[in-house]
């Protein structure tokens, strides 16, 4: 027995014979694969390699591409006088009546048939892309900018500038999103340019919240401090450090969203507001055969003029939630690297 | 027969980078009423052998063999319902981090009745009446008061005094700390484990103590198992592995220590780090860092030997090292020193 | 250890009062209607750090050691004090003085080139989303150091320094280990070429190996390149191991300032001398004489009065009237303590006792007075006959008040008579000698009480 410390010693233990060669290595085997793993570099292309082998995710992109690729090529774009896309997808003038008779069946000539005003509902359909992919993309990418530089200004200082600006989020929250968007398009009238005003302006703030309590995470982590304690300026710790570790939520929710506004474009036309009642959007075309919806006139169900336009809405929304879960997932994996160990 | 024997228990986990054998082959006993210490570095295996204990191992993770025998019970034969019967009752589990372990919407009283109540055949008032007891017991003031407290408004150490006895609460015959102090301060740590100690020698209770801290070791365990890559390279009494390691990871263990009343300028410490258990070295997982390795270590793996006869060691043997040294394998020998200061008393062991 | 560096000019770094307040609420209402409690993390620290040394910072977690080393270097901002910096000029030779608390935005900047941190959690100091190269090469960027080809190899230099293959420059933090890490952030401290650097608990997260080669390479670095270290842990070893000199942090303020073999050695602040007998040996036959403090670090929004350890103190100072000693009268502070933080007197006393009827909990005002008295005495350790006559008389009166329920006149009873002086009395540092500072009222003089000879030790 003894109450004396550090009795013991070991001497001999001589491990300069053995090359310090470990320490140089990065861990086990995982880091030699990386050398030969170029995906490793960068974190979107590690994303987009765990997407390619998502099949569902790649179905949903898929039928994205191609709605936005008949959105650009349905009808000639013409801007000033200039024609800058000449290529026209749809076989007849969309908005030209009586190219048939009145409820066609679908046909050859008129594949989804046409509808009451003899209209061919196939170059509606295909012009409707238009209105509702556009709509959907346009207002997602105006409220996510907003929304982030909003949040992350919010987040990022904190304080009594924090507490001011998210009073104005809750403001917002405070509001069904679509009764909102629903009365300022009522206020400020159909169309294009107002309906994606109005879901911008309701949107902003989901992603608004998203960042901020994103950004109130990653400030925690000590690289955030480590790039202070190097003398980093504000700028370049909010949009370096802070930033690119925060974005990925926004970036699932914005996918997601995308969706959701198609969805609320189309109610909204099924309410007969936003666009007018003879343009080709998908929920608009819903809302003149409403009431083809139950009986058609003499007894004859027209489902065509309804189940189409609906269909594609269907097919949106459904792809790019696919899009969306499997952007969710494949962010989610790559949660990274806390992997226990010394070394 | 021994309270607790673990025979050739081997656990992998399935991982998309591949399969980790966590624990390999891993053999050992406790004794009733024993406190015994299992040491290593993370990534040893440690508290994957623990959860092993509860049959608490879950997916992608799996026992691929073995035997787990308590008082002569195969755990690993056991139906769901038997295991439950056990957890707690006969085995209780202590975690590092206290925090978690205690249900923050439940008052620290309630838990603890809780399993009272659950294991034993107590009224409600008969178990509120155990669970204040045995908070007094573990050394929290006002243990009535405290009763009705949230774990919230615990302090680290007070958490995990009401984990232990929680633990208690139903007599165990084995407790199982992982880390128990690890996330305390010293003052706590040695509070709590002097406690511990106390504890086990009242309830009578065996105690297999995980730790990466040969200080804790030396302070509280009778015998002691070191693991290296989920394989055990080294069991004996503590007296023996402090003052004569046989193992040379033990001996890089105990160089690398800071130790109080050392004068040291460099510490000699074991380069490199815990390999990879998805593909373990070849031959002897610990030669790549090993200061004695030769050409044999990278081709044979060592079984577990006795080293004074060279025998193959059982889970008997008082004690055992897993390395080629003491089946006479190794040409150069292992040349280290393990020397005590002053007093007579304590026993002084040359090189090897 | 043994050679110690110069420590007879100009400090490097020099705290004076330092400060740091928290405000406790987070309300947007609170804060705007100035209601906030205050956390008291750091409060009038004065340390200095010489060039070449290791400073060791110890203490509980929550002591504020963290919080010192952050707003030395004004990565959190000081609420009171002053730090003052000594920057060697290379071409004069003369020093530079730079009150740190007083610099602006883009002068502090210049000074992250003196003075860099390592951070505790090599998991999250380095961002998961840069190379490494990238990580040792930004305070490159920041300051325009290097540029091009040369802050590749500079860079690549750097990796080797600190033990790293630079092949791997473009690779990302997670496929690094724990250690690997850490001498990543050790690279990215160095790439300035700082004087100072402050290590926040540096090898806690890690393995004992690994944390053994993390030490050796930190040694080494400061051989080399003549660093100064503010060493943070609460691991008293690994301080002792690398620390010329130690600070000992309770609640906020200093206890104890020497070199490694002072602070280890008689004369010791109480609290010092707990922390180092709770240290576990790794020697199964150790028998030291462990130090068990009671409870544990009071919360710093409300420190004690006096001295802020005198709650936990085992050696604290009896009023100079009274003839107790020394268990005696930390029971009888422990009973104090106890009552104050009391709403009832039922809820004193809890046992352990399986045989009482009462099932643990004993209601002393429903027992008659002399077993109360008995129980009360047992549980606080005072012995049945403490030695003083009026001592005892107050012990008796406030048990019998405890009984008829009045608790807080029970605890004016005792505090009447058990008042310590260091419930009272803020104690300032004493120089024990040139270089040892104790701050504890039995070293200081003018202080009531006992107090050991100093002169003894050694």
């Amino acid at each position: 027995m003894s109450t004396e410390r550090g009795r013991i010693r070991v001497s001999g233990f001589e491990t300069e014979r053995i090359a310090d060669h470990d320490a140089a290595e990065p861990t086990g085997d995982d880091a030699e694969e990386a050398e030969d793993d170029p995906e490793v570099q960068n974190r979107w292309v590690r994303v987009i390699h765990q997407l390619k082998r998502d099949r569902l995710a790649l179905t949903g992109m898929a039928v994205v591409v191609v709605m936005l690729f008949v959105a650009v090529f349905s009808r000639p774009i013409v801007v000033g006088d200039v024609t800058v896309q000449p290529l026209s997808l749809t076989p007849y003038d969309p908005a030209q009546t009586g190219v048939g008779d009145r409820y066609d069946s679908p046909s050859l000539t008129h594949p989804m048939g046409t509808d009451r005003l003899g209209r061919d509902t196939f170059s509606r359909v295909v012009a409707g892309s238009r209105y509702s992919v556009t709509i959907g993309f346009v207002v997602t990418a105006l409220a996510a900018s907003f929304g982030v530089i909003y949040g992350g200004v919010s987040g990022y200082f904190g304080g009594t500038t924090d507490g001011v600006m998210m009073r104005l989020v809750d403001v917002i929250f405070a509001f069904p999103a679509l009764v909102l968007a629903m009365i300022l398009v009522s206020l400020f009238g159909g169309g294009f340019i107002p309906l994606v005003g109005a879901f911008a302006l309701v949107g902003w703030a989901s992603y608004a919240r998203i960042i901020r309590g994103e950004i109130l995470k990653v400030k925690q982590n000590e690289y955030v401090m480590a790039a202070k304690a190097l003398g980093a300026r504000d700028k370049s710790v909010l949009f370096r450090h802070i930033i690119p570790n925060a974005i990925a939520p926004v970036v699932v929710q914005a996918t997601l969203s995308i969706g959701t506004v198609v969805i609320g474009v189309a109610a909204l036309g099924f309410l007969g507001l936003g666009f007018d009642p003879g343009t080709p959007e998908w929920g608009t075309m819903l809302d003149a055969e409403r009431d083809t919806l139950i009986t058609g006139a003499g007894g004859t169900w027209f489902w065509w003029t309804t189940v189409f336009p609906g269909m594609m809405i269907f097919l949106f929304v459904m792809s790019i939630n696919m899009v969306g879960d499997a952007v969710n997932d494949a962010l989610d994996v790559q949660v990274d690297d806390v992997r226990g160990g010394g070394g | 027969m021994a309270l607790l024997e673990v025979r050739d228990l081997t656990v992998t986990f399935y991982t998309a980078e591949g399969v980790v054998t966590a624990v390999d082959d891993l053999s050992y006993s406790i004794e009733a009423g024993e406190k015994f210490g299992v040491v290593g570095e993370s990534g040893a295996g440690k508290s994957v052998t623990a959860l092993s204990l509860l049959r608490l191992i879950e997916s992608p993770g799996r026992i691929e063999s073995g035997e787990i025998l308590l008082d002569g019970d195969d755990l690993l034969e056991m139906t769901e319902t038997e295991i439950q019967e056990v957890r707690g009752n006969r085995v209780a589990m202590i975690f590092q981090d206290a925090q978690t372990a205690l249900n923050p919407v439940y008052t620290v009283g309630d838990q603890i009745s809780e399993a009272i109540r659950h294991h034993l055949d107590h009224t409600d008032e008969e178990a509120r009446e155990r669970a204040i007891e045995l908070l007094d017991r573990v050394g929290i003031p006002d243990a009535e008061a405290r009763y009705s407290d949230y774990p919230h408004e615990f302090s680290g150490g007070m958490q995990q005094r009401a984990v232990i006895a929680m633990a208690l609460s139903c007599d165990p015959d084995l407790l199982v700390a992982d880390e128990p102090t690890t996330a305390l301060d010293v003052t706590t740590e040695a509070k709590i484990l002097a406690e511990l100690e106390d504890l086990a020698e009242e309830f009578d209770t065996a105690v297999q103590l995980i730790t990466h801290d040969l200080g804790v070791v030396a302070d509280l365990c009778d015998r002691v198992m070191v693991m290296y890559a989920g394989k055990s390279v080294e069991r004996a009494s503590a007296e023996d592995l402090f003052y004569d390691p046989k193992h040379p990871y033990t001996v890089g263990l105990m160089s690398s220590i800071p130790r109080i009343g050392d004068d040291r300028d460099r510490l000699q410490t074991i380069p490199g780090s815990m390999p990879d258990l998805i593909s373990t070295p070849t031959g002897c997982s610990f030669h790549p860092r090993c200061p004695y390795a030769e050409e044999a270590c990278r081709r044979t793996e060592p079984a577990l030997t006795e080293p004074e006869t060279g025998k193959p060691a059982t889970v008997g043997s008082e004690r055992s090292a897993r390395c080629l040294e003491y089946t006479g394998e190794l040409n150069g020998g292992l040349d280290y020193d393990v020397t005590v200061r002053d007093d007579a008393a304590a026993p002084t062991e040359g090189s090897q | 250890m043994s050679t110690g560096p110069d420590r007879s000019g100009d400090p490097l770094l020099r705290t004076e009062g330092l400060q740091k307040y928290y405000e406790t609420s987070s309300g947007f209402i609170e804060s705007f209607l100035n209601r906030a409690d205050q956390v008291k993390a750091v409060d009038g620290v004065d340390l200095e750090v010489y060039p070449g040394e290791t400073l060791g910072v110890v203490g509980e977690s929550g002591c504020g050691k963290t919080t010192l080393g952050r707003s030395m270097l004004r990565l959190i901002e000081p609420t009171g004090g002053s730090v003052t910096y000594h920057k060697r000029n290379e071409e004069t030779g003369e020093n530079e003085t730079i009150e740190i608390t007083d610099l602006s935005g883009s002068e502090l900047r210049d000074l992250r080139t003196d003075v860099q941190y390592i951070f505790q959690d090599p998991f999250s100091s380095l961002n998961p989303r840069l190379t490494v190269g990238d990580i040792v090469g930004e305070p490159l960027d920041i300051h325009g150091i290097l540029e091009g080809e040369e802050r590749e190899r500079r860079i690549y230099e750097l990796l080797e320094t600190v033990g790293l293959n630079p092949s791997h420059a473009n690779r990302y933090p997670h496929e690094f280990s724990g250690g690997q890490r850490q001498r990543i952030g050790i690279a990215r401290a160095l790439a300035v070429d700082p004087e100072l650097i402050v290590c926040d608990e540096p090898v806690s997260a890690l393995d004992v190996s690994v944390q053994a080669q993390i030490l050796n390479l930190l040694e080494d670095l400061q051989e080399e390149f003549d660093l100064a270290y503010v060493f943070i842990a609460h691991d008293l070893s690994v301080v002792e191991h690398i620390s010329d000199r130690i600070a000992v942090m309770y609640l906020g303020e200093l206890a104890e300032v020497g070199t490694t073999e002072e602070i280890f050695a008689e004369p010791y602040h109480p609290y010092t001398e707990a922390l180092l007998s709770a240290i576990p040996e790794p020697d199964p036959l150790w028998e030291g004489n462990q130090i068990f403090l009671r409870g544990e670090v009071p919360s710093p929004m409300n420190p004690p009065s006096g001295c802020r350890f005198h709650t936990r103190c085992p050696r604290v100072i009896p009023p100079t009237d009274l003839d107790v000693d020394q268990p005696a009268f930390r029971g009888v502070m422990d009973l104090r303590l106890r009552l104050s933080g009391l709403e009832a007197a039922d809820g004193l006393v809890t046992t352990a006792d399986t045989d009482t009827d009462a099932g643990g909990v004993e209601d002393v005002t429903a027992m008659d007075v002399e077993s109360a008295e008995a129980l009360v005495r047992n549980t606080f350790d005072i012995p049945e006959w403490i030695g003083d006559g009026e001592a005892d008389d107050a012990v008796s009166d406030a048990v019998r008040l405890l009984v008829d329920g009045e608790v807080d006149a029970a605890n004016d009873r005792l505090e009447a008579v058990f008042e310590s002086p260091c419930e009272t009395r803020h104690p300032s540092s004493n120089h024990i000698r040139n270089t040892h500072e104790i701050a504890c009222l039995r070293y200081d003089a003018d202080a009531p009480g006992d107090r050991p000879a100093v002169g003894d030790a050694k």
